[in-house]
């Protein structure tokens, strides 16, 4: 009985999803506001672009590989979306000039670890300082703010739900289909799961990592212009401490360190999870610190729980 | 054993057979690979025959399975020539390898065990439809059906072909490799195993060793490496013996004792 119990709590994210419930369940009994419509809108507003950035985070992850510039990129993205909005461009132009800056960091990131076979880690906390400091440059570290509606186009609302819950729910399904229902989808799992296995079977294992760096871009960098957009600013410290709420989202949905698991869906979870946290901690009035602190512990606890020994820890 | 005391090789089956009526589907010559000063592979010649299983045999560093990847792609020749069906081939990677027929089963099995039993028949391969390339929808329905109808007419009991390969055991992986090798493969084709049985225990082995005789009867050429002399000379119509890279000797399975084939496999040709 107790196995059989085990195995339902462990089979994809129902653990999650129970401890999301309770968690829900508990700031509803304790907080007023907590469970309405306008708070939950909130909540999806600002899980919007953690999803976007996560899933992409999520990709990487479960394909082998590992993308801690999430933050950075996104801060270049919009840096660079601003400046070039500001400098007269036409709107949709600078919002592909912003996509196609994401993609181009993926694009490096990627050929830094297949290419040159740098470990994911070294080349992506490399890469997020790096960025950090160009995005700085370019705009000597001042905040501008950017007064024009079409620029601010994420804040909009359409049948009452701004526009960036509608992107989230799309982007999802889009992200879902493909991982679980295309080829690609597979071969990530693939390539993740076993890279030698994958060489084996003719796959041409560099190249599609080379791919799925530059896939996680694309994400990055719409997350990007999402994030410049809902700021409605060119802010160089956006991004800024992201990848720690990224990383503890997209663990907290079961993508492992070791690759060839995990899911955009468990993902989703886990960024609503985590949105929902910081959104009852605020309401609870203490200190907005402990947010980060819980961050960190629930991330050490999802890798933990993710690494432990097939008989548990002893 | 008689000896040709000026060749040093047996009086048993040992000479290449180059125009005497033989038929064979790989020709090896004079292939030759090192890694850097390590000679893995000096000037070997292998012919396998159609239809046949060649075993092939020698201590550890003897050259067997880089002479395997040799054929299968893995890794590329320094010297020699390949022939398959008396053409010559040059085979580069995996790809090539599989355009000509072969396929092999790597000691590791190659798996992935996070996928499900037809994800791994079909990994590479994946039928797909709707948009082209990648980004195709997968048809899993048809795939599973089509992994079910090939365990079937293998006689592999596997359970649901939704079973990942991770919960499945040593035997029943070393089934999935020999399914997923011969998904693709025809009666003309090579197939080429790296110690099949060697992490399965008596029970294991003797199924999986039913399952590469009956499929060799169907007419697939087999070449198989193995540590276990015994269930070599049971299987092989042939043997080579490998030692220190190079090609001792080629002798007929059925007329060679275990310990006769562990003096070719230690002391070569030294004795002759």
């Amino acid at each position: 009985m107790i196995r059989r119990v085990q195995e339902v709590l462990l089979k994809d994210n129902t653990l999650l999803l129970l401890a999301f419930i309770l968690m829900i369940s508990y700031f509803t009994w304790e907080l007023d506001y907590f469970f309405t419509k306008v708070n939950s809108i909130t909540i999806l507003q600002y899980s919007a672009v953690t999803f976007v950035s996560g899933a992409g985070f999520a990709i990487v992850l479960i394909g082998g590989g590992l993308d801690l510039s999430v933050g950075s990129a996104m801060m270049v993205v919009g840096v660079v979306t601003g400046k070039v909005f500001l400098a007269g461009l036409p709107l949709p132009l600078c919002l592909v000039i912003g996509m196609v800056v994401g993609i181009t960091i993926g694009y490096i990131n990627g050929l830094l670890v297949s290419k040159a076979r740098i470990n994911p880690l070294i080349v992506t906390l490399g890469m997020m300082f790096v960025l950090r400091g160009i995005g700085f440059d370019l705009v000597d570290g001042r905040h501008t703010r950017i007064r024009d509606d079409g620029y601010r186009w994420a804040r909009e609302r359409i049948g009452g739900l701004p526009v960036v819950v509608y992107i989230l729910f799309a982007v999802a399904l889009l992200s879902i289909v493909m991982l679980r229902y295309t080829k690609l989808g597979r071969l990530i799992y693939a390539v993740g799961g076993n890279p030698d296995a994958a060489r084996q079977a003719a796959i041409n294992v560099d190249r599609f990592r080379l791919g799925l760096y530059t896939l996680a871009g694309l994400y990055f960098g719409f997350a990007g212009i999402m994030l410049a957009s809902m700021l409605g600013a060119v802010a160089p410290n956006s991004g800024t401490g992201r990848e720690l709420v990224i990383a503890t989202a997209v663990f907290l949905g079961g993508a492992s360190l070791k690759g060839g698991k995990g899911s955009v869906a468990g993902t989703l979870i886990g960024v609503l999870f985590v949105t929902a946290l910081a959104n009852g901690v605020t309401q609870m009035q203490i200190i907005p610190e402990i947010v980060m602190v819980l961050n960190g512990v629930l991330l050490i606890a999802a890798v933990a729980f993710d690494q432990r020994p097939k008989g548990g820890y002893r | 054993m008689e000896l040709d005391t000026e060749t040093g090789q047996s009086e048993r089956e040992s000479e290449p057979n180059n125009g005497d009526g033989i038929d064979h589907i790989l020709e090896l010559r004079g292939i030759s690979r090192s890694f850097g000063p390590v000679e893995a592979v000096v000037g070997v010649d292998l012919e396998l025959r159609r239809g046949e299983i060649l075993g092939v045999v020698g201590d550890n560093g003897a050259g067997k399975s880089t002479l395997m990847k040799i054929v299968a792609g893995m890794v590329k020749v320094d010297e020699g020539e390949i022939r398959i069906d008396g053409q010559r081939v040059e085979i580069n990677d995996a790809q090539d390898a599989r355009r000509h027929g072969v396929e092999m089963i790597f000691q590791d099995l190659a798996l992935f065990d996070n996928l499900d039993v037809a994800a791994n028949i079909f990994i590479g391969r994946e039928k797909t439809s709707g948009m082209p390339g990648v980004l195709g929808f997968l048809q899993k329905r048809q795939m599973h059906k089509e992994a079910e109808a090939l365990l079937r007419r293998l006689n592999i009991d596997i359970g649901s072909t939704k079973t990942k390969v991770g919960v499945l055991s040593g035997g029943q992986r070393q089934m999935v490799a020999i399914a997923r090798a011969l998904a693709f493969e025809e009666s003309e084709s090579i197939l080429v195993m790296d110690e099949p049985s060697a992490a399965l225990g008596a029970t294991e082995s003797a199924t999986v060793n039913e399952l590469i005789s009956s499929i060799n009867q169907t007419g697939l050429s087999i070449i198989l490496i193995s540590h276990r002399i015994p269930e070599v000379l049971s299987l092989a119509h042939r043997v080579l013996v490998m030692k220190r890279g190079r090609r001792v000797d080629v002798v007929d399975a059925a007329s060679l004792t275990v310990e006769e084939c562990v003096n070719l496999i230690v002391q070569g040709n030294e004795n002759r």
